[in-house]
């Protein structure tokens, strides 16, 4: 939506305003993708991210017959072993993603924030993934508890988050968890989708060297669209940028 | 009534020392096989069909690039 | 969002936007990412499937090592097992762990207060009835100084020590009062499988908080020595490890790696210190993006050149 040359009083204006802006025009899902991305490095994202519906989807079929159906279900049992299966891809394809994201240093570009989201839902995965073995009902879940009580006491917070208390940690491991680790690589996508896939180094786009060009990079921190690509695939009239 | 767990990977752990370093074999063969992926995604050709993709730039143009 | 000029001057990236462009299937590659992931779980899991060691019920404990349930019991109304000892958050009976000037488990406070031998022992003793000779150790027991109940279960567990296997049987002959009695019934109420209903329902319908029972067996040395078999103690590496020959959680090994090394295998502090360093860790983690040095790394160790080997991106003289 073109932007009103003051911002409106309007809430719901300005919060689509906001929204529509999150993303460039076109960009939320685009059919085209930077000729730089070329490598089977970056399937690795996606990887991790169908693995994470695979996660969610047999957990979700665990909770239709409950905490304990695994232990005396054939079916039930080979439901938990795609648990399991999906869980271990899951975090196989995120570090490898995330070795490869290190090794590009793809935060560079005002991309720290997607660094930051990705990291965060690392080590959300990672109690995700903790709640989940506390949760088994079995002697794993006993032992890992009886260990991580020591942690979480030593620095105080273990009556908060009582490991022992499996009512509490079934709880945090089917609702909490899993809804902040679904929000961060929401947001994580989000803004790849924002900024685009990082540029490798010293890259320089076609007309590099033009002194116009680079001050117009540093007069805005929002990237624009590509002008004019294709403008039946992106379906939007292309605003020239924000602000400008 | 308890079901098992299937057969493969129900013996006894095996594990490597090497120093104050002790690992199960099963970890092992994960963490390498994560390297060796790795490595692979990063050595390996990617796909494409040269002569169906049009580069384009950002004008619009189609870029004429050496392959 | 508001126009600024670019906060890092020397973060001269540019939009990725401006760069050529190819044809590319987004949704083609999540459905076929989709359908890979599909076949591998499947695949893994009907290879695979999944370890299920069942959980060691107190019966079972009383089954498999009568001797360590009677040690236990006898160690709880001493006050001297491990949770009796613990501190924060059950009990004021330790210190608790300090990260440095830091008292981070006493500052936690006592949220979950656990009277060990009460809760743990003579309430659930107190729910047998009918047993004549039980009811009159309790009361005996009970209506005597904690000094008293003090001296009579350290002689009993000085006692069961000294006996090989702890064989109550075998104990000489002492001064242990009514302690052996309420021990060798606890053994019985174990035995019978209705130990963890007591710990967890005893005064509620609805029971769904293991606290009690897991203390309870966490106590006794039993379940350590079954989790060990399987390289899960925590000088064993055993964060990263499994039951069986699964894999386990190959990313803990940064977290499990402190355990194992000077100065933290041999400090009463390690869990608070090994935190303490994972916390700063972490920390360093999540902020790399914004690390001098750190940031600048990826550069110089060069991987990047191989991914982009192929690109035709003009690149900027340096």
């Amino acid at each position: 939506m073109s932007s009103a040359e003051r911002p409106s009083s309007s809430w719901t204006v300005r919060l689509r305003t906001r929204l529509a802006r999150t993303v460039p025009p076109g960009q939320l899902l685009p059919d085209r993708q930077p000729a730089y991305v070329r490598s089977w490095i970056y399937v690795f994202g996606v990887a991790s991210l169908a693995a994470f519906i695979y996660v969610i989807a047999s957990g979700l079929v665990l909770t239709l017959k409950g905490a304990t159906w695994w232990h005396t279900s054939a079916t039930g049992h080979f439901v938990n072993s795609t648990h399991l299966w999906s869980v271990e891809l899951f975090f196989f394809c995120m570090v490898i993603h995330l070795w490869g994201k290190f090794f590009m240093a793809a935060w560079r570009g005002n991309r720290g924030l997607t660094w930051v989201t990705g990291a965060i839902a690392f080590l959300a995965s990672i109690g995700t993934a903790f709640t989940g073995y506390l949760s088994q009902t079995n002697f794993d879940s006993q032992w890992t508890a009886g260990q991580a009580k020591d942690g979480l006491n030593a620095v105080g917070v273990g009556a908060v988050f009582n490991v022992l208390n499996t009512g509490q940690m079934l709880l945090w491991h089917v609702m909490l968890l899993p809804l902040v680790v679904g929000v961060l690589i929401m947001l994580h996508v989000i803004l790849v989708r924002r900024h685009g896939v990082v540029p490798p180094f010293d890259a320089e786009p076609p007309s590099a060297g033009d002194a116009a060009r680079e001050d117009s990079l540093e007069e805005h921190s929002q990237p624009t669209a590509p002008p004019s690509t294709d403008a039946a695939s992106t379906g939007a009239p292309q605003p020239v940028g924000p602000g400008r | 009534m308890m079901i098992t767990a299937g057969g493969l990977l129900n013996g006894h752990a095996h594990f490597i020392q090497w120093g104050v370093v002790q690992i199960s074999l099963a970890n092992l063969i994960v963490i390498l096989l994560m390297a060796a992926v790795f490595a692979l995604a990063v050595v390996l050709k990617f796909p494409h069909s040269d002569d169906g993709d049009d580069v384009v730039d950002a004008e619009g143009e189609v870029e004429h690039v050496e392959r | 969002m508001t126009t600024r000029v670019r906060r890092s001057t020397r973060d001269a990236t540019p939009d990725a936007h401006l760069f050529p462009t190819r044809p590319y299937d987004l949704v083609k590659e999540f459905v076929v990412a989709l359908v890979v992931m599909g076949i591998l779980t499947v695949l893994l899991a009907a290879v695979f499937s999944s370890p299920d060691r069942k959980a060691v019920s107190l019966r079972a404990w009383a089954r498999a090592a009568p001797a360590d349930v009677v040690a236990t019991a006898t160690a709880e109304l001493a006050g001297t097992s491990t949770s009796a000892t613990y501190g924060a958050p059950y009990n004021k009976a330790g210190p608790g762990q300090d990260l440095g000037p830091l008292h981070l488990q006493r500052w936690g406070g006592v949220r979950i207060p656990i009277d060990s031998a009460r809760d743990l022992v003579l309430a659930p003793l107190h729910t047998v009835s009918g047993d004549a000779a039980l009811t009159a150790a309790l009361t005996t027991y009970q209506g005597a100084s904690p000094a008293q109940e003090a001296k009579w279960a350290n002689a009993y567990a000085d006692a069961l020590a000294a006996v090989p296997d702890g064989n109550p049987a075998k104990v000489k002959a002492g001064s242990y009062g009514p302690v052996p009695v309420l021990a060798g019934r606890f053994l019985n109420l174990a035995s019978s499988g209705g130990l963890e209903g007591v710990l967890t329902t005893s005064d509620t319908f609805y029971g769904s908080n293991e606290t009690k029972p897991l203390l309870l067996l966490t106590d006794g040395s039993y379940l350590e020595a079954q989790a060990r078999v399987d390289h899960l103690g925590g000088d064993q590496w055993g964060m990263m490890n499994e039951t069986g020959n699964y894999p386990g959680q190959p990313w803990m090994w940064l977290y499990t790696f402190w355990y194992q090394v000077k100065p933290f295998s041999t400090s009463g502090n390690a869990d608070a210190l090994v935190w303490g360093l994972m916390a700063v860790l972490t920390l360093l983690f999540i902020l790399v993006p914004y690390i001098p040095g750190l940031r600048a790394l990826p550069r110089h160790l060069g991987v990047h050149r191989l991914i982009w080997r192929n690109t035709t991106a003009k690149r900027a003289a340096k």
